[in-house]
C-alpha cells in the first residue's frame, strides 16, 4: 500500500497523543483517589454513589439525632431519679410524722424538713436543660410549667411530647410532659398536693390523723409509682437508642464501603496500569523518531 | 536530424515539466486539501515512411491530479460526524464536569439543609439553629442558582460558537462561489483542469461540511451548488447565500440560525442541520443534553422549595403564627413566551405550580385556528385538536396552572418553559429565624380528671398538597364521651355532631386536623383539640421537614405518587449528563478513528509521499540528462555531417 507521507507522521503524532490521555487519565485517578472522575467515566457508579452519599448522609444524620436523643433524655432520667429520691424523703418524714410521742415542735420541724422536699420537687419540676427551655412544660417549654399559686403548684403546661426521628421510619419520644410525669390536678397521685396537704395536717396542732397520713403515704405511692413508671420508659427508650445506634453505625459502614466500591481507585491496579502505559507511550515516542529519520533526501 | 533534435527537446521539455510537477508535489506536501500530481505523458504520432512508422518521442499530454471522488465523499461523510460529536462532546463535557465537582455540586449544599433542619428539630428554640437554617437554606438556593448560572453560561456560549460558524459558513459560501466562476472560466478556455483551483474548492467544501453536513449538485460547466439543511442554497454557481443568527422568536435564552432572502429572515429548521457538521453538534446539544440539565435541576429547585413551602406552611412559627413560605419562587417559572410573530391577542397568564407533577419538558403550543395542538419537546410528540379547556387541563396535568384572556389567530405559537429557570428561581423567603415554623399549630389535651386512662395523640395537621389551611384549624373543640362507644363534638366548624361512634385508634378529623383516641373512654371523658399557644418547645413540624428528604417527592407516576426524592432526582440527572458525555465520547472516538481510516486511504492514494517525490526527482533526472544526451548526439552527428569535405 500506498502511504503518503502526511499519513505517516499523523498516524504516528495520534498515536502518541491517545496514549498520553489515557497515561494522564491513570494518573488523575491516582492523583485524586477516585476511578471515577466525572459522571461520563462510569454514569451508572456515579448516580448510585449521588444516592448512597444519600443514605449515608441520612443514616448519619440519625446518629446525631441519637446523640441528641440521649443528652435529652439522659438529663431527663437524672432529674427522675432525683425526683423519686425525694419521694423517699418524704415518705420517710410521713412516716415519722405518724408517731404518736412526737410534740408540735417536733412536728413543725418536720413540717419544716416536708417543706423543702416540697420545694426541691418544684425546683426539679421546673429544670430547665443547657438551652434554657422547660424539661417538663410539654411544648410551652418557654414558660415556668408549675407555678406556686396559694395552696399547691399549679401546671400551666401542655401535654406535648416532643420527638426525634432516629431510623428511617421510627421517631422516638424525648420528653415527658409535665403532666405525665407529676399528673398535677390528679385527686390521688398529685405529689404538690399529697405534701401541701399533710403540711397543713402537721401544723395545724395535735397529732396528725390517721386518716391523713393514709392519704398522704398513698399519694406519695402512687406519685412515686408514676415517676418509676417514667423512669422506666426513659429506661427502655435509652437501651432502644443504643440498638438503633449499633444498627445505624453498621449500615453506615456498608454504605462507606458501598461508596468506596463505587468511585475509588484500586492503587495495586492502576498502578500497574501506569507503568504499562509509560512503556507503550515510550515505545511510541521512540519509533516515531526511528521512522520519521527515514526519508531518501537524507541520501540523496 | 531535426528530427532526431526535435525529438530530443520535446524529451527535454517533458522531463522538466515532469521536474516542476515532483516540486510542485514536494513543495505543496504540507498544503491542506492538496491532491498530488502527475504528468501524464503519450507518445507523439508516428512518422509513417516506407521502411514503417517511425517514433517520434513523447509528449505531455495533461497535468492531472490523482483524486477519487468515492474516496473524497468517504471522508467527507465521516469528517461532518466526526465534527458533530467532536462539538457535541465539548459542551455535554462542560456539565459533565459541572457535576463531578464535589464541592460545586448539589448534593452536600442539599445535605446541609437538611441537617440544618434536624438541628432545629433536636433544638427547636435555639435561634442559632435556626439560622442555621435559614443560612443552610440560602447556600442551597445560592448552589442552585450557581448552577444554574453556568448553564445559562453554555447555552449563551452555544450562541456565541453558533456566531462564528456562521460567520464562516458565509466566508465558505463566498469563497465556493468564486472558486465556481474561476473553475468555469479555467476550463472554458483551456479545456483542461485547473488541479489547483480544484483542490481550493474541495478543501473549502471539506472546511464548510466540518461546520454543517453540505449536499453537492455538480454542474456541467464545472461547478458545484452547494446546499444545507432540508436543502437550503448555500452556493448556485457564481452565487453565494448568506446566513444570520438571529433571537429565537419563541425560546428568549438562545438565537437560531435563519437563511437570509433579502431582508427577510426564514428560520432554518434546527432538526435538519442536526445531521452533521460542528454546527449540528451544538443545536443537537442545546435541543437535547443542555435542555435536560437545565429543566432537571429545575424540577429539583421548584420542587423541593414548594414541597418545603408546603409542609412548612402547616406549620407554626416560634411567635405563634402560622408558618410562611420558606422559599421564594420567581414569576419566571414557568415561562410562557409568545411568537414574537403572533397576530392574535391570546395571554396566559400563571396560576402556579404543582412540583409533584412537573416534567422536564418544554412544551411548544400551537393554533391552527380552530384548535390547539401542544408538542412535548422530550418525547417529541404532538396532541392536536385540543379546545382550550382541553389544553389547559393538558398543562395541568403536566403540573402547570394557567388561564387564558383574549383570543389566538390561527398559527399563532407560544413556548411554555415549566422549569429552565427554576434552579435560578428560587430563594429563601425568610429572614427572621424565629419565623421558622418548627411547631405544628395545634397540640391536644385529656382533661386530668378523666376517669380512663384513655389517650390522646398528639395530633397531625392534614398535609394538603396546596395550602391555605383550613380557616378553623385552631378553633378549640372539644370531643365529650357520652358512653363507652360514643362522643359529642363540639367547637366552631367542626358542624356540633353528637353520638359520633368511637373506634379506639381511629382517625378523628374536623377542621384540617386527624387525632386518634386510645383505650377505653368512658361517660364524662374530655379530650380537647386547641391551639397551640406558647409551644415553643413543640418540633413536630421540623420533624416533619426534616423526613421530606426521606420522602419521594417528584416525578408523579399515572397513579399520582410521587417516584423519586429530591436526591434521587439529582442522581438520575448525573446519570443522564454521564450517559449522555459517554455515549458522544464513544461516537467521538469511532468517527474519528473511521475518519482517520477514510483519510488514510484517501491520502494514501493523493497524499504525497516523499521518498516516491525524491525518486521521481532522480527519474526525471535522469530523463533529462539522457534527453539533453539526444540533442548531444545529434549535434555530434550534424558536427560530423559538417566534417566531410
Amino acid at each position: 500500500m500506498r502511504i503518503s507521507t502526511n499519513t505517516l507522521f499523523e498516524l504516528g503524532v495520534n498515536s502518541i497523543n491517545n496514549q498520553l490521555s489515557t497515561l494522564l487519565k491513570t494518573q488523575q485517578q491516582i492523583a485524586s483517589g477516585r476511578r471515577v472522575q466525572t459522571p461520563s467515566d462510569d454514569p451508572v457508579a456515579s448516580s448510585a454513589a449521588v444516592e448512597t452519599e444519600r443514605s449515608l448522609n441520612i443514616t448519619t444524620q440519625h446518629l446525631e439525632n441519637i446523640a441528641n436523643a440521649r443528652s435529652t433524655l439522659s438529663l431527663e432520667e437524672s432529674v427522675t431519679a432525683s425526683i423519686n429520691r425525694v419521694y423517699q424523703q418524704a415518705r420517710q418524714t410521713v412516716i415519722s410524722a405518724g408517731n404518736a410521742g412526737l410534740s408540735d415542735a417536733d412536728r413543725a420541724t418536720l413540717a419544716t424538713t416536708l417543706r423543702s422536699n416540697y420545694d426541691e420537687l418544684l425546683s426539679l419540676a421546673n429544670n430547665r436543660d443547657g438551652q434554657g427551655d422547660y424539661l417538663f412544660a410539654g411544648f410551652s417549654t418557654s414558660a415556668q410549667p408549675f407555678t406556686q399559686a396559694t395552696g399547691a403548684a399549679v401546671y400551666v403546661g401542655d401535654q406535648g411530647q416532643r420527638k426525634l426521628q432516629i431510623a428511617p421510619s421510627r421517631q422516638i419520644n424525648i420528653s415527658d410532659s409535665g403532666q405525665d410525669l407529676f399528673k398535677p390536678g390528679s385527686t390521688v397521685s398529685d405529689p404538690f398536693n399529697t405534701l401541701e396537704n399533710f403540711i397543713t395536717a402537721l401544723t395545724s396542732g395535735g397529732p396528725v390523723s390517721g386518716a391523713s397520713l393514709d392519704a398522704a403515704l398513698n399519694g406519695i405511692d402512687a406519685a412515686q409509682g408514676n415517676a418509676l413508671r417514667i423512669q422506666s420508659t426513659l429506661g427502655s427508650r435509652l437501651n432502644e437508642l443504643d440498638s438503633t445506634e449499633i444498627t445505624g453505625q453498621d449500615t453506615n459502614l456498608q454504605y462507606q464501603t458501598t461508596l468506596s466500591n463505587l468511585r475509588d481507585v484500586d492503587f495495586t491496579r492502576a498502578i500497574s496500569d501506569l507503568t504499562r502505559q509509560q512503556t507503550s507511550l515510550e515505545a511510541a515516542q521512540k519509533s516515531f523518531v526511528n521512522i520519521q529519520n527515514l526519508s531518501l533526501f537524507k541520501l540523496l | 536530424m531535426a528530427g532526431l533534435i526535435g525529438v530530443g527537446v520535446s524529451a527535454v521539455n517533458n522531463a522538466q515539466i515532469g521536474l516542476l510537477t515532483t516540486q510542485h508535489n514536494i513543495a505543496n506536501a504540507n498544503t491542506p486539501g492538496f491532491n498530488r500530481q502527475q504528468t501524464v505523458q503519450t507518445t507523439s504520432f508516428a512518422q509513417q515512411t516506407g521502411a514503417g512508422f517511425i517514433g517520434q518521442g513523447a509528449q505531455v499530454e495533461t497535468v492531472r491530479r490523482v483524486y477519487n471522488e468515492y474516496l473524497g465523499s468517504q471522508v467527507l461523510s465521516a469528517s461532518t460526524q466526526a465534527q458533530f460529536s467532536d462539538a457535541f462532546l465539548g459542551q455535554v463535557s462542560q456539565i459533565d464536569n459541572l457535576l463531578a465537582d464535589t464541592t460545586a455540586s448539589l448534593s452536600p449544599a442539599l445535605q446541609g439543609f437538611f441537617t440544618a433542619a434536624n438541628t432545629v428539630a433536636a433544638n427547636t428554640t435555639s435561634i442559632a439553629a435556626r439560622q442555621t437554617l435559614l443560612s443552610s437554606g440560602e447556600t442551597l438556593a445560592s448552589r442552585f442558582q450557581s448552577l444554574a448560572n453556568r448553564l445559562d453560561e453554555i447555552r449563551t456560549g452555544v450562541d456565541t460558537q453558533l456566531g462564528a460558524q456562521i460567520t464562516s459558513i458565509n466566508t465558505y459560501s463566498a469563497q465556493i462561489a468564486e472558486l465556481n466562476q474561476r473553475i468555469a472560466e479555467s476550463q472554458g478556455s483551456s479545456n483542461q483542469t485547473p488541479n489547483d483551483l480544484l483542490d481550493q474548492r474541495d478543501q473549502a467544501i471539506a472546511k464548510l461540511n466540518e461546520i454543517a453536513k453540505v449536499s453537492i449538485v455538480k454542474q456541467t460547466d464545472g461547478t458545484y451548488n452547494v446546499f444545507v439543511g432540508t436543502g437550503q442554497t448555500l452556493v448556485i454557481g457564481s452565487k453565494a447565500s448568506t446566513l444570520a443568527l438571529r433571537d429565537d422568536p419563541l425560546d428568549p435564552g438562545q438565537k437560531n440560525v435563519n437563511y437570509v432572502f433579502g431582508n427577510t429572515f426564514v428560520p432554518i429548521p434546527e432538526l435538519s442541520l442536526e445531521s452533521g457538521g460542528a454546527l449540528g453538534g451544538l443545536l443537537a446539544f442545546r435541543r437535547t443534553s443542555l435542555d435536560a440539565a437545565q429543566n432537571s435541576l429545575g424540577r429539583i429547585a421548584l420542587g423541593l422549595a414548594q414541597t418545603f413551602n408546603n409542609q412548612h406552611r402547616l406549620g407554626q412559627d416560634l411567635n405563634g403564627n402560622l408558618g410562611g413560605n420558606f422559599f421564594n419562587i420567581a414569576a419566571s417559572s414557568p415561562l410562557i413566551k409568545g411568537d414574537n410573530n403572533n397576530t392574535g391577542s391570546l395571554v396566559f397568564t400563571a396560576g402556579g405550580i404543582n412540583a409533584g407533577k412537573l416534567t422536564t419538558s418544554n412544551y411548544l403550543v400551537s393554533f391552527n385556528g380552530t384548535t390547539y395542538s401542544l408538542t412535548d419537546s422530550v418525547s417529541n410528540t404532538t396532541t392536536s385538536g385540543l379546545s382550550n379547556a382541553q389544553l389547559l387541563t393538558a398543562l395541568s396535568n403536566v403540573g402547570i396552572t394557567l388561564t387564558t384572556g383574549g383570543t389566538p389567530a390561527s398559527g399563532d405559537r407560544f413556548l411554555i418553559l415549566p422549569t429552565r429557570n427554576g434552579a435560578r428561581d428560587v430563594s429563601v423567603a425568610l429572614t427572621d429565624p424565629s419565623t421558622i415554623a418548627a411547631a405544628a399549630p395545634i397540640r391536644t389535651r385529656a382533661n386530668t380528671t378523666n376517669t380512663s386512662s384513655a389517650t390522646i395523640s398528639q395530633g397531625a395537621v392534614d398535609s394538603a398538597t396546596q395550602p391555605p389551611l383550613n380557616a378553623n384549624l385552631q378553633a378549640s373543640v372539644t370531643l365529650t364521651f357520652t358512653g363507652a362507644g360514643t362522643f359529642d363534638v363540639s367547637g366552631t366548624g367542626t358542624g356540633n355532631p353528637t353520638g359520633v361512634v368511637y373506634s379506639a385508634g381511629g382517625n378523628i378529623s374536623y377542621n384540617g386536623w386527624t387525632v386518634q383516641i386510645n383505650g377505653a373512654p368512658v361517660a364524662g371523658d374530655v379530650f380537647t383539640v386547641s391551639t397551640n399557644t406558647g409551644g415553643v418547645g413543640d418540633n413536630r413540624n421540623a420533624v416533619s421537614l426534616a423526613t421530606l428528604q426521606l420522602n419521594n417527592t417528584l416525578a408523579n407516576n399515572t397513579a399520582g405518587n410521587p417516584t423519586t426524592s429530591y436526591q434521587g432526582a439529582y442522581a438520575q440527572l448525573v446519570s443522564t449528563v454521564g450517559n449522555d458525555t459517554r455515549r458522544v465520547s464513544n461516537n467521538s472516538t469511532a468517527q474519528q478513528a473511521l475518519l482517520n481510516t477514510n483519510i488514510q486511504a484517501q491520502q494514501s492514494l493523493s497524499g504525497v509521499n516523499l521518498d516516491e517525490e525524491a525518486a521521481n526527482l532522480l527519474r526525471f533526472q535522469q530523463a533529462y540528462q539522457a534527453a539533453a544526451k539526444i540533442i548531444q548526439t545529434s549535434s555530434t552527428l550534424f558536427d560530423t555531417i559538417l566534417n566531410i569535405r
